[in-house]
């Protein structure tokens, strides 16, 4: 039957189910990167998490006395990028913690998707790393594969010392950087794959995902800070490629700040928040006592993303109250 | 940056419809009506004040903002710096202005030679839209010795329309139908009742162009072109900007029509709520944030709207039409729109002639 309906009357055909596949997408990239490291706990690890974000975000969603819609992958994209901040060696018992904590306290008590003040995933390491601290920065070695099983039991895991950490010591990593470069370090499991995060932010900026942007004020934010104020005694582009490669930051700036619901929308608001994030990680790389400052770094950022939003709200409508032919005239304020 | 975009690039779908003749699909009866005015001895010698009164006899209407056309001649009478006839065919699927300017090259450059002796100036061009996508019909450099001029960019094309160049003064933009309209009246004494539609959509078995009768139901068009599927909307005008009808067989063909438009749609992706991915604000033509004001008018928090400058919306609805999450946007903003015309515009500089 005719039904009537607003204008427009076609529609592009990108929805949000192909916005978060795309970042399912680049994340299954990431996931096959830590198989090759990591072997099939890395897997395993992934799937746990995703189930538990998803039952939860349904049970929320039940909650809510709403319909639940598992189409949208929001859930599972949660769900995906958790254990990729967490070491191959976590218990699963932490990994379900925190997916909890990231759907059922960062996510559905400000409206569900799109509504969150707070990255959900941040969220959940962040969660994570105050309550089982010891567990989340104890990093395996990678490579063989064969080390890890599915689960630990008794098994003895050998244990390295992640380049974030010395960096805090203020020490000098021992890694080469083509190694640091291939994701052959110690560290988060997913975040040291430096070269497939990258190429996953290449497709996310052609797929206009992620708008670039964002990602190049924050990286160029941070190369200038880590360029004027070097941490390990090393020259001072090394010091650059250090601070890039080692801990979250990287894997941050692509997936945490890339995530559209907390971050700021227009382009020029990006920027500045890119610039801000970049200082703000920055500092607490170099005040903090923790070696991972950027999902905390996200967190704080995130609720000044009013802010920047009604910054460049204003320096907008200078512009194009400007450039209106109609109104250019006119005189715009509330009536009395 | 937004404030640069040149609109959205949107599929255009013309074919087949583009490069089919028009057919004729009339009432023999009032094709018949005259103007009532004698005819003049020599057409394209006549006065200014003849043609103007020979538009407003046969009630020529201009389809492209629906004001009649002696009204805009008068307005600019002797004193326009330029005559633009418009054939801009920015909207998917609509080849409504285009195709009559192609085939029937000579009544409307008569038409434009006639609005340039009522304005007083011999600077004309053709305004055309240039479309992506491959056409089989190739749009000319020139209609019938006149320089064609074409619009860069995305939809909608009107935002940057202004950017043509033709010195200070005031424009006279007519669109092509309304010219063929005049040359008719004025060389035949025929008055308006016909109006060029394009008929298409996934739902028309044989999408063309037609010269209908004003008067004939929206339903007849359908049965003449045939439907392929059952339709569930029938749209009057552009696919972007057109109105969703509930009943074809009591809607009628007006001057305005540009276009009817079946389309089937798939219902299974509705429903998802805002992720904020900012898309609509880097597609916005006038560089609005339609995102915030969607979500301010959902909490009816209309009285901070102030600096989103919701007033300056055109209506184009490129916000939706980007939208992943499928949301009503534009509705949103129309809603601001009024709500900020009433509240925050001074009414003092009421502005209506914009086109000229």
């Amino acid at each position: 039957m005719i039904e009537a309906r607003p204008a427009p009357h076609i529609r592009h055909q990108e929805n949000t189910r192909t916005v978060m596949l795309d970042a399912v997408l680049v994340l299954l990239i990431v996931y096959a990167m830590t198989y090759f490291y990591h072997g099939p706990r890395a897997l395993v690890l992934g799937a746990w998490s995703v189930a538990v974000s998803v039952a939860t975000d349904i049970l929320c969603t039940l909650i809510a006395f709403k319909r639940p819609n598992i189409r949208d992958f929001s859930a599972v994209v949660t769900g995906m990028l958790l254990p990729l901040m967490m070491p191959a060696s976590i218990p699963y018992s932490v990994v379900a913690a925190a997916a909890v904590v990231a759907v059922a306290v960062a996510k559905h008590p400000f409206g569900g998707v799109g509504h969150n003040v707070f990255n959900p995933a941040a969220t959940g390491f962040c969660f994570a790393a105050i309550c089982f601290g010891s567990a989340l920065f104890e990093y395996p070695e990678p490579l063989p594969a064969d080390k890890l099983p599915v689960f630990l039991g008794d098994a003895q895991v050998l244990l390295g010392v992640s380049p974030a950490f010395t960096l805090e010591l203020g020490g000098v990593p021992k890694f080469g950087l083509v190694d640091m470069a291939l994701g052959s370090f110690p560290g988060p499991m997913g975040t040291t794959n430096i070269l497939v995060v990258l190429a996953c932010l290449l497709y996310l900026v052609f797929r206009n995902t992620v708008r670039w942007e964002m990602p190049v004020a924050f990286f160029a934010t941070v190369s200038l800070f880590a360029y004027c104020f070097p941490r390990a005694d090393v020259s001072r582009l090394e010091s650059v490629a250090l601070e890039l490669m080692s801990g979250m930051l990287l894997f941050g700036g692509v997936f945490l700040l890339g995530d559209p619901v907390t971050t700021p929308k227009r382009d020029l608001s990006k920027v500045a928040f890119g610039v801000a994030s970049g200082v703000v990680v920055m500092l607490f790389r170099r005040f903090g006592n923790l070696e991972e400052g950027m999902p905390f770094a996200v967190l704080l950022m995130n609720a000044t993303v009013w802010g920047f939003d009604m910054l460049g709200e204003h320096v907008y409508s200078v512009i194009r109250r400007r450039r209106s032919e109609v109104f250019k005239d006119q005189k715009v304020q509330k009536k009395a | 940056m937004a404030m640069f975009t040149k609109g959205i690039i949107l599929e255009q779908h013309k074919e087949p419809a583009f490069s089919k003749a028009i057919v004729r699909f009339v009432n023999p009866q009032t094709e018949s009506l005259g103007t009532d005015i004698p005819p003049l001895e020599d057409p394209m010698r006549a006065e200014a004040g003849e043609i103007i009164e020979i538009a407003k006899a046969a009630r020529i209407v201009d389809e492209r903002d629906g004001k009649m056309l002696y009204r805009k001649l008068l307005r600019t009478q002797g004193r326009a710096v330029a005559v633009i006839a418009d054939a801009v065919d920015d909207e998917p699927y609509l080849s409504s202005k285009i195709t009559p300017m192609l085939r029937c090259q000579e009544a409307a450059i008569g038409g434009l030679r006639l609005c340039m002796r009522v304005a007083g100036t011999n600077n004309c061009l053709v305004m055309v839209y240039r479309m992506t996508g491959d056409l089989e019909t190739q749009i000319p450099k020139s209609i019938g010795g006149v320089r064609v001029v074409r619009l860069w960019g995305g939809y909608p094309a009107e935002s940057h329309a202004s950017k043509i160049k033709v010195g200070p003064g005031r424009k006279l933009t007519v669109s092509a139908g309304a010219l063929i309209h005049l040359y008719r009246a004025v060389t035949e004494q025929r008055r308006q009742s016909t109006a060029f539609i394009t008929v298409a959509g996934d739902c028309i078995a044989n999408p063309m162009n037609l010269e209908v009768s004003l008067g004939i139901t929206v339903m007849q068009v359908l049965e003449r072109c045939g439907m392929a599927a059952e339709p569930t909307h029938v749209v009057c005008g552009g696919p972007m900007t057109g109105i969703a009808i509930m009943n074809a067989e009591k809607t009628l063909i007006t001057y305005t029509t540009r276009a009817v438009l079946a389309f089937r749609e798939n219902k299974r992706d509705a429903h998802y709520s805002c992720i904020g991915c900012g898309r609509c604000e880097q597609a916005c033509p006038v560089g609005l944030n339609p995102m915030y004001i969607h979500r301010f008018v959902q909490n009816s928090y209309y009285r901070n709207l102030l600096p989103f400058d919701a007033h300056l919306c055109t209506g184009c609805g490129t916000c939706s039409y980007v939208c992943p999450s499928k949301l009503w946007v534009s509705v949103s903003v129309q809603k601001a729109r009024q709500y900020a015309l009433d509240h925050f515009v001074d009414p003092d500089g009421e502005v209506d002639e914009l086109d000229d």
